[in-house]
């Protein structure tokens, strides 16, 4: 790799890495866990850089969500590896971590986090990490047509829940609800 | 009801933690103490010694133009990529900066063939066997690293000057520094003032100074090499 593509890598990777960060917040339970995920993103992603894609900033920044779709995927199914690389990120990121909202946006994200996992991904992609259709069909390595009708099924699941959700309750349903919400 | 819908996707998105100085600071530590790491891990022994090799080899008067040429024979300058035996005993140093303090790099000593310069079996043995307790015992103190990394880019330029440049360095001659990171620097250094030292010390006592050099190389605790993953895993 060139001198200057390695500097344009190097500088993608800093562009980034506030959004990769988010974009694992968003789906893990801890902040830990994500500054772990966004440091083994990283090291990925210089594995292999030969692969980077020289010029386009937003193909990089395609490319570098992929790795991270991908190393999230293996998050559930593989033994999580602590670095020593994520050690500062991880305390800095737990301090600044909000204490858990009980806004009515939880019950949005509650129906969200319920879709089929087709849907979910897509839907989280779009409107919580600020994609395109097309870009978050390119992230999750799907058809761009297969990724519309999967999101136009998504946004029909979940305009059908909060319908739901709004209905008038029953007395005994109401005392339940804010349970619910935690 | 698509627009309602919309807001009210946006608004569901989990709270992140505040982007404060700290995480701000953590995430460009943690961007450029990745590629320091990777790097080390990738070189391993190779790359970097060969490059130690050649100014060493400037330094000793061997001849630059014959190790680039690749008539010393060297396991760096016959197959960079092959590894090579790096037997003990190590030296372990604290001389990497930018990689957290699980990572420490050893030097040791290793036997060299020049054949310009035949070494004899039993004078061959004698050097290694000084070498080697010349560099467990070497006091990395006494090294002034600044001096050391002055020292090293000079002979590095003059290397890339005789040899041709890098493929991968793309400056003017002027300021060409080696394609590292700081502590590849520092760690390169360290490693050409021990051997200066050592061939100092070999020759003060009679022994071979063509028979031993001192290699490096990074050891890392609590950190996996990107390379022993499983083909299986994370790969898009």
């Amino acid at each position: 790799m060139k001198a200057h593509e390695r500097a344009a890598f190097r500088a993608a990777m800093r562009n980034t890495s506030s959004d990769l960060l988010a974009y694992f917040e968003r789906r893990v339970r801890s902040a830990e866990d994500a500054a772990d995920l966004l440091s083994e993103t990283m090291l990925q992603a210089w594995r292999r850089v030969d692969a980077f894609p020289v010029g386009d900033d937003t193909r990089q920044r395609m490319w570098l969500f992929t790795i991270a779709a991908n190393v999230l995927a293996n998050h559930s199914r593989s033994k999580r590896r602590r670095t020593a690389l994520a050690d500062r990120l991880r305390s800095s990121v737990a301090a600044a971590s909000p204490h858990p909202d009980f806004t009515e946006a939880n019950a949005v994200r509650d129906a969200v986090l319920r879709l089929h996992d087709a849907h979910r991904e897509l839907v989280m992609l779009i409107h919580w990490d600020g994609f395109t259709i097309l870009e978050a069909a390119h992230v999750l390595g799907m058809n761009p047509s297969t990724a519309r009708s999967r999101y136009a099924a998504a946004r029909d699941v979940l305009r059908q829940t909060l319908k739901e959700s709004a209905t008038p309750h029953s007395a005994d349903d109401g005392a339940a609800a804010p349970q619910r919400r935690r | 009801m698509d627009q309602e819908l919309d807001d009210l996707l946006r608004a569901s998105s989990p709270t992140l933690a505040e982007r404060t100085d700290d995480v701000q600071r953590d995430l460009d530590r943690l961007v450029s103490e990745t590629e320091t790491a990777v790097s080390l891990r990738k070189r391993r022994a190779t790359r970097r010694v060969g490059l130690i090799g050649l100014a060493v080899s400037s330094v000793l008067g061997l001849g630059v133009t014959a190790s680039a040429a690749g008539l010393v024979d060297t396991p760096w300058t016959t197959n960079p990529e092959k590894p090579f035996p790096f037997p003990g005993p190590f030296l372990h140093a604290d001389v990497l900066q930018h990689v957290g303090t699980d990572c420490k790099y050893v030097y040791a000593a290793s036997d060299v063939k020049d054949p310009k310069h035949p070494v004899g079996k039993n004078d061959r043995y004698r050097a290694l066997e000084h070498a080697r307790q010349f560099v467990l015992d070497f006091d990395i103190s006494t090294i002034s690293v600044p001096d050391a990394e002055r020292r090293y880019l000079i002979e590095y330029s003059r290397w890339a000057a005789s040899a041709g440049t890098p493929p991968d360095v793309q400056v003017p001659s002027s300021q060409l520094t080696p394609d590292g990171s700081p502590d590849d620097i520092r760690t390169a250094a360290v490693q050409m003032e021990m051997d200066r030292r050592l061939q100092a010390d070999l020759k003060a006592r009679g022994l071979s100074t063509h028979a031993v050099t001192v290699m490096g190389r990074p050891e890392c605790e609590n950190f996996y090499d990107p390379q022993d993953l499983h083909p299986d895993e994370i790969l898009p």
